[in-house]
């Protein structure tokens, strides 16, 4: 178990260490004993950190008490997390190509296209969105992170494996002026997708906190049950108390006695209206409802769903003029997905 | 770029609830502007992203195992003592952010606290924060999360501060106020707030339930609630049963429960079932003892009283611009000034020098805000007085200085003074004296102050300081300091005395005063030094005493109620020397009654918690 830890915390160590290396690569990176010190940082970092170079960062914690003025670099650490929040309105769109260029003399064997003659192919561009989603889980004080991402075409979500084809950066160019890039209607499937696939994530999370809070809920309950039924119990005990010193009086002769008992029963009735008076019950109802709300805002779970990117593949589209049986017709041939419409 | 401000509110939160749990889910409110991008062929490179995604799988953070932020903390603060991270630690992952800390006093429970809200600020758990501390503290505890957490907290003076105050600190004693007429708090509208964490210090002053104060913290609304208090009970155990029903309702019980199950017949102090109560507490409470904490060496506080002989002429002066006080201090159309506030703006001034004293008359004499016969009462005294020559109390000081500097040549001296023009001359004389001195007043930049402070520890032996600027200085490489005049206000001395009285302090503490003989000020110096600031507490307990007293709360001539206290000690001696000492020595009983009191609720708080 032990070693594990180790294990995990030097694997942390080493993405951090390489996440930082390509993060500066266009920076000037030393590397001495264990200190990695980083100058020449682009001005806009430098502005949004409010911190000079060089960076001195260091990977141990021992190390980090021994240099000043060095930034502890672990998992979620500061200057990671500042990275990050940089990171957070950037490279929010990306534009790739899916090239290839499917034999079109081959294309007449596609079982699809079997039953029809090619007379014409004309070649154009189609679509396929990628949606990546942040969702953050947070509750009490714990936060788990995930990121989703779907393939959409036309509010489908997509199952291919794009890793099959040859993907190249996009060139803006390539999309032709009278295209449209409408991805919102994919936006909402992939929401909903989205939405299903996180409520089995946390399907765990929330048997957690439902135990957790319904312990809690029940100490409040039980508290002001036993404080309601004490209340009535001393109101029950005064009335009794009332009812027995009343009897006594009935059967009393003696002056002095008839006083002291007529004095205890004046008293006894004037702490039961007390009671009685101040609704014990309503007040006691108030407070449970409060401290009972105070538990569930106590353990709500949040779950924040944020977009992170688009990513926009492009790929060759035909339009085939065909004809079957004498008759022509036009039909759309998707190659990637290997469909005809 | 396109804003659809109407697709963002698609985006609104959506609540539910499964069973009693409520869960709030949202999409983010910028998803339209990315849509956007894509609708005007915008694109960035794929690299980019792919380096966001490694961004977030690194920044991931996993549950609380260590203080993320503790990094971004630790260049501000002095010491490195792990009792406090541990503490924070403990609070956030053990106790869900509910806990008392019961921690003893010097063991810094503020920065524990500090770190804990700190942490969850970086981690995102707390956007909304409320401090509520003592009225004497509202200042030191905004010192300290500005200058170690970086945290800029607004004090909550009026009503309408609340709305959109995201990090609150405000005066127990001021927000607590209920308005008997509308039956409602007049700061109501803070508990319509839902703070994501409230931090309560001094918490014992929620002992009692029946008070507006823990009524009020009561119908709080709140995720987490830190109290802090070394002692968390005073005279009987209801008191602790009180404070933790504000921490979780029905955890010892109903009243009736606890008193059965905890209390013995007879001894509200002591608990029935000891161990069987620690095991509760332990479930909400931490709990260190100064002898546990590594790296905390607590120094011995010196008083040393120099008594200063005035000339015939300046006792002179002294008593006649007393009088002048007392018979003939009359404002533009004959009526007597607020006596209140001249003593208290006045007459320290005057006993702290000669010079300070003709600074006043002179001050009235060009003054037209005054009646003539006031004016001319001030320009017989300053006449008859303006050309003393001889200073007593600068004599001393510089006797003073020779003295300590034979038994520890070249030590490093703090002399504070209330007044800049006293500062000012005091430079001007030890100057010439060939003492290296360096100045330190209010006004300065941080950048200024931090050079000051660079000269004192490496270049000067003295340094000359007024108390405005001098919040929050770590000075403990001093260990002489001097107090030319001394304020009234007991809380104000110990501020002063702990820029030396610090973690870090490695030699006793010298404190001098000095105390004219034959004015009240010897009097009130004996008080606040002997009997109050130099008595063996540790920094940071008087303040917990006046606050128990109810003595460091203001009062409307913008004193506290000890200063108070001994002004009108003042204004009722009529300035009788005799009758003020009586006065002065019943406020001083009143004062030990306090202590004594303190004293023996440590005494039981320890029986319980820590045996």
């Amino acid at each position: 178990m032990k070693n594990n830890n180790i294990k995990n915390k030097i694997s942390n160590i080493d993405k951090s260490k390489e996440f930082i290396l390509e993060f500066f690569k266009d920076s000037n990176i030393t590397d001495e004993k264990g200190i990695l010190t980083i100058s020449q940082v682009p001005i806009e970092f430098v502005n949004f950190i409010g911190k000079k170079p060089p960076y001195k960062l260091v990977f141990d914690i021992n190390l980090h008490n021994k240099v000043k003025d060095s930034e502890l670099i672990m998992q979620g650490s500061y200057f990671l997390l500042a990275i990050r929040d940089y990171l957070n309105d950037k490279g929010e769109t990306s534009l790739l190509k899916i090239n290839f260029k499917p034999d079109l003399k081959k294309l007449s064997k596609n079982p699809l296209l079997k039953k029809y003659k090619i007379l014409e192919t004309k070649e154009t561009n189609d679509f396929l969105y990628e949606f990546s989603f942040l969702s953050t889980f947070q509750y009490l004080n714990d936060k788990k992170q995930s990121i989703t991402k779907f393939l959409i075409k036309d509010k489908e979500i997509l199952d291919i494996d794009l890793n099959k084809f040859n993907i190249e950066k996009g060139n803006n160019k390539d999309i032709y002026n009278n295209q449209v890039l409408d991805s919102e209607k994919s936006y909402e499937t992939a929401k909903k997708i989205l939405d299903e696939k996180v409520n089995k994530e946390i399907k765990t999370i929330k048997l957690i906190l439902k135990e957790k809070l319904e312990k809690e809920l029940f100490r409040v309950k039980d508290h002001y049950f036993k404080q309601i039924k004490e209340k009535d119990e001393e109101v029950e005990t005064c009335k009794n108390k009332i009812k027995m010193l009343q009897n006594k009086l009935r059967h009393t002769t003696y002056d002095r006695d008839i006083s002291i008992l007529e004095r205890t029963i004046r008293e006894s009735k004037e702490r039961l209206e007390m009671l009685q008076k101040k609704g014990y019950r309503e007040r006691l109802n108030i407070e449970e409802k409060f401290h009972i709300n105070d538990e569930i805002e106590k353990h709500v779970l949040s779950i924040k769903n944020v977009l992170i990117n688009i990513t926009v593949f492009y790929y060759p589209f035909y339009e085939l003029k065909v004809s079957n049986k004498g008759k022509n017709s036009i039909i759309r041939y998707n190659p990637v997905l290997d469909r005809i419409f | 770029m396109n804003n659809k401000k109407g697709k963002i509110s698609d985006n609104k939160e959506k609540i539910s609830f499964e069973g009693n749990l409520k869960i709030i889910e949202t999409f983010g409110e910028k998803d339209y502007n990315i849509i956007d991008k894509i609708k005007n062929k915008y694109f960035e490179t794929r690299e980019l992203f792919d380096l966001k995604l490694k961004s977030e799988e690194v920044s991931k953070q996993s549950e609380i195992k260590e203080l993320i932020s503790y990094p971004l903390i630790k260049k501000n603060l002095e010491f490195n003592l792990p009792h406090q991270q541990e503490g924070a630690l403990k609070i956030l992952r053990d106790l869900d952010g509910r806990a008392l800390l019961a921690d003893e006093v010097g063991l810094g429970k503020t920065i524990t606290a500090g770190m804990v809200l700190k942490e969850c600020i970086v981690r995102g758990f707390v956007k909304k924060a409320l401090i509520l501390t003592p009225p004497s503290l509202v200042n030191q505890w905004k010192e300290e999360l500005r200058t170690k957490f970086d945290l800029n907290f607004k004090e909550i003076i009026n009503e309408s501060e609340w709305e959109n105050t995201e990090l609150a600190i405000a005066s127990i004693d001021r927000v607590r106020n209920f308005n008997t007429k509308t039956n409602e708090f007049k700061h109501k509208k803070a508990q319509e707030i839902y703070w994501d964490i409230i931090i309560i210090d001094e918490a014992h002053k929620l002992k009692d339930k029946n008070t507006f104060r823990w009524r009020f913290v009561d119908r709080l609304q709140k995720k987490r609630l830190l109290l802090l208090t070394a002692t968390p009970f005073q005279n009987d155990l209801i008191e602790l049963y009180n404070l933790l029903s504000l921490l979780r309702r029905g955890h010892l019980g109903t009243i009736s429960e606890f008193r059965s199950n905890f209390l013995k017949n007879g001894n509200e102090r002591q608990p029935l079932n000891p161990q069987e109560l620690k095991r509760k507490l332990s479930e909400v409470m931490i709990r260190r003892r100064r002898d546990e904490a590594k790296g905390i060496r607590y120094m011995k506080r010196v008083p040393v009283i120099i008594s200063v002989e005035l000339s015939w002429n300046e006792l002179q002066a002294y008593r006649e611009v007393v009088d002048m006080l007392f018979a003939n201090y009359l404002d533009f159309n004959g009526m007597p000034i607020n006596t209140v506030l001249a003593i208290h703006s006045i007459l320290p001034k005057i006993t702290s020098s000669s010079r300070s004293s003709m600074e006043f008359l002179e001050n009235v004499i060009k003054n037209t805000k005054y009646h003539t016969s006031t004016i001319e009462n001030a320009k017989k005294i300053f006449n008859r007085f303006k050309n003393i020559i001889e200073d007593s109390k600068i004599e001393k000081l510089i006797e003073l200085i020779t003295e300590i500097n034979k038994r520890d040549k070249g030590t490093k001296i703090l002399i504070y003074t209330k007044h800049p023009a006293t500062l000012r001359y005091i430079s001007d004389i030890l100057k010439v004296q060939k003492f290296k001195i360096t100045e330190f007043s209010g006004g300065q930049t941080p950048s200024e102050k931090t050079k000051r402070i660079h000269e004192f520890k490496e270049k000067t032996q003295i340094m000359i300081s007024t108390e405005t600027g001098s919040e929050g200085l770590n000075l403990q490489f001093c260990s002489n300091i001097i107090n030319y005049d001394l304020p009234w206000n007991p809380m104000a001395v110990e501020q002063r005395i702990g820029r030396l009285d610090r973690i870090g302090q490695k030699k006793d503490i010298f404190v001098y005063n000095l105390a004219t003989k034959g004015t009240m000020e010897e009097h009130v110096v004996d008080l606040i030094i002997n009997k109050m600031c130099c008595i063996g507490l540790i920094m940071g307990e008087l303040p917990i005493i006046l606050f128990n007293m109810g003595l460091d709360s203001s009062v409307n001539s913008g004193t506290n109620k000890f200063e108070e206290k001994i002004m009108n000690a003042f204004l009722d001696s009529k300035n009788n020397l005799t009758r003020f000492a009586d006065e002065i020595d019943k406020v001083s009983n009143e004062i030990n009654r306090g202590i004594k009191e303190y004293e023996q609720t440590k005494k039981y708080t320890s029986e319980l918690l820590d045996k």
